[in-house]
């Protein structure tokens, strides 16, 4: 039988030998790092997006690595929110409503022993849930919301509901996402599924054989929007509340291209809304892109970089690719004096996002993780960096974002 | 110019730190550039103190770099990109072990960076729990428990492997 061990050994065996000795001398020489702001690699990555670049930020370079960064700009303003208690360990926001009212996360704590936290309109509470490393996938405009737990060694669901967590049926399955009613999706062994009935175990949502499929989001009739992923590849895709589905058309645009991601994120009114990314005569291409859900029918707009979420109308957030300047050395940190954090609205327009007062920007790092924006695009959430007091280590924070 | 040894010692071990690396990271992208670092701040202490254990040294060093080198939550919902999606078993016979090794490496991205270290510590460099609380920089409880816990996450994610993991030895509490 093989054990671990072997498997490890086999996998390792991919590895060569990274000849790096020279460069190691390379760098022994050189010593002088040469520092390249995060801001100078964003105009770069922008200019091959060909994207208009608005109001990218402009720094004093003696901008300190904590405080000297703008919490306001180009119309938004970052706040860390609240914990109760304090966050020793760091707190993150891992899901928002469209309204941007409602923002679910966490509040980590040792081991795995996080306590699940709700915002409603920047005021936290906790709620408490069985089992650890405990995470928030949902939350809808009434406040309802899907979490999963770990307990000894299985995966629990739990919807959320009226003040009180419900373990959902159902083996290794993972609830993902739920509309107001309490219909839930979610996958159980990378098979899309749903619970139209939380007393009742998933059912699984039909897919092509041999395919395994992901969910994203679910519609107030119960329509799933979600993806696929087959031998040839990742594709959007809808399952109708009769539970048929539909393989959803890359834009024209795209047509013999070469797919390298996607990411598909909200479902809101008649429209599923997503990034691709592909290849487009050599050069790695990113759009936004809106699918009808009637119709079939898709617009597309540019991004900088593959947003790490998306909102219903269009609005997308993310983080651009740093410059590849030489690493800092281990053990040491070099802050970026300018963040890398950006939104890109449905037009293509693109605009950096402040950093909230005390977040750490390091240099080569996302200023950011992004995981909920409103419909109107006005409320951003989730995380950046924090010094833990007293402490050299970075611990993340939960920030909002609200923009004008 | 003198290295005091420095050369020599990367060029027998290189092929072992190679392999590390590459566990930790997942890509030789990543591990090139993980062991290139931790290599260079080995070079930058080896003339300045007397290192007597350099296994030992460079272990910490990559652990610690690995463990610290924090991204974006891999939370993030749908994220599904094709290029990382190992290559479909189309008609050609994939052996029965690189199924698994593909799984393996899948699953090991789904790890917290801390659980795949322990992975790497105890099951692939065999190191014994104070060993590899040593190289971590945490008790032994802490690699306790992020053992039992990164070989829950592995059944988890890689129901597949369930067999595997279960039949392996466990560590002994």
């Amino acid at each position: 039988m093989t054990d671990l061990k072997e498997l490890l050994d086999g996998l390792a065996d991919e590895a060569p030998r990274y000849d790096v000795l020279a460069r190691v001398h390379d760098r022994k020489r050189r010593r002088v790092r040469t520092r390249r702001l995060a801001g100078v690699g964003a105009v770069a990555v922008l200019a091959v997006a060909g994207v208009q670049v608005l109001g990218l930020p402009h720094l004093a370079p003696s901008a300190d690595h904590t405080g000297g960064l703008p919490n306001r700009l180009g119309g938004c303003e970052a706040q860390r929110l609240p914990v109760p208690g304090g966050a020793t360990h760091g707190s993150m926001v891992t899901a928002g409503d469209p309204t941007g009212r409602h923002l679910a996360g966490k509040k980590l704590g040792d081991h795995g022993h996080d306590r699940l936290l709700i915002w409603d309109d920047g005021l936290p509470r906790e709620v408490a849930v069985d089992g650890e490393v405990p995470f928030f996938n949902d939350i809808t405009t009434s406040g309802v919301a899907v979490a999963t737990s770990i307990i000894g060694d299985r995966l629990a669901s739990w919807i959320y509901r009226d003040g009180a967590l419900v373990r959902l049926p159902g083996t290794n399955a993972r609830a993902q996402v739920v509309n107001d009613s309490g219909a839930v999706a979610g996958t159980q062994d990378e098979r899309p599924v749903v619970w139209r009935d939380p007393a009742q175990p998933p059912t699984a949502l039909a897919i092509p054989a041999g395919a395994t499929g992901f969910v994203a989001d679910i519609g107030p009739d119960g329509t799933v929007a979600g993806g696929i992923t087959d031998a040839r590849g990742s594709h959007p895709y809808q399952w109708r509340p009769d539970g048929t589905g539909e393989e959803l058309q890359m834009p024209d645009v795209l047509a013999g291209q070469k797919i390298v991601g996607i990411r598909v994120s909200v479902l809101s009114g008649d429209w599923i809304i997503g990034g691709v990314v592909a290849e487009v005569e050599g050069r790695t291409t990113v759009l936004g892109v809106r699918w009808s859900r009637t119709t079939g029918q898709s617009s597309w707009w540019h991004s900088p970089e593959l947003p790490h979420v998306y909102g219903g109308g269009g609005v997308g957030a993310g983080t651009l690719e740093s410059d590849d300047g030489p690493r800092p050395e281990p053990g040491e940190r070099e802050y970026a004096q300018s963040s890398n954090a950006f939104r890109v609205s449905g037009d293509g327009s693109t605009r950096m996002l402040p950093t909230a007062s005390g977040a750490v920007l390091v240099r080569g790092q996302p200023a950011a993780g992004f995981s909920a924006i409103s419909d109107d695009g006005t409320v951003i959430a989730g995380h950046q960096m924090f010094a833990r007091p007293g402490s050299q280590d970075l611990i993340p924070g939960a920030v909002r974002w609200l923009c004008r | 110019m003198d290295d005091d040894g420095f050369d020599d010692y990367v060029q027998a071990r290189l092929g072992k730190w190679s392999r590390v690396a590459y566990l930790l990271a997942g890509d030789h992208h990543a591990a090139e550039d993980l062991l290139q670092n931790a290599l260079f701040k080995l070079a930058l202490q080896w003339r300045k103190a007397r290192i007597d254990a350099p296994d030992a040294y460079i272990r910490k060093i990559l652990y610690h770099e690995h463990v610290s080198r924090w991204r974006r939550s891999h939370h993030l919902r749908s994220e599904y990109l094709t290029d990382r999606m190992p290559e479909p078993a189309t008609g050609r016979d994939m052996a029965a072990d690189t199924i698994r090794r593909v799984l393996l490496h899948q699953a090991l991205e789904k790890l917290t960076r801390k659980q795949r270290a322990v992975i790497v510590l105890r099951f692939f460099e065999d190191l014994s729990e104070p060993d590899a609380a040593a190289a971590l920089g945490v008790s032994i409880g802490t690699v306790k428990s992020q053992t039992s816990r990164a070989l829950a996450r592995l059944r988890e994610v890689a129901p597949e492997l369930h067999v595997l993991v279960k039949e392996t030895r466990e560590v002994p509490a």
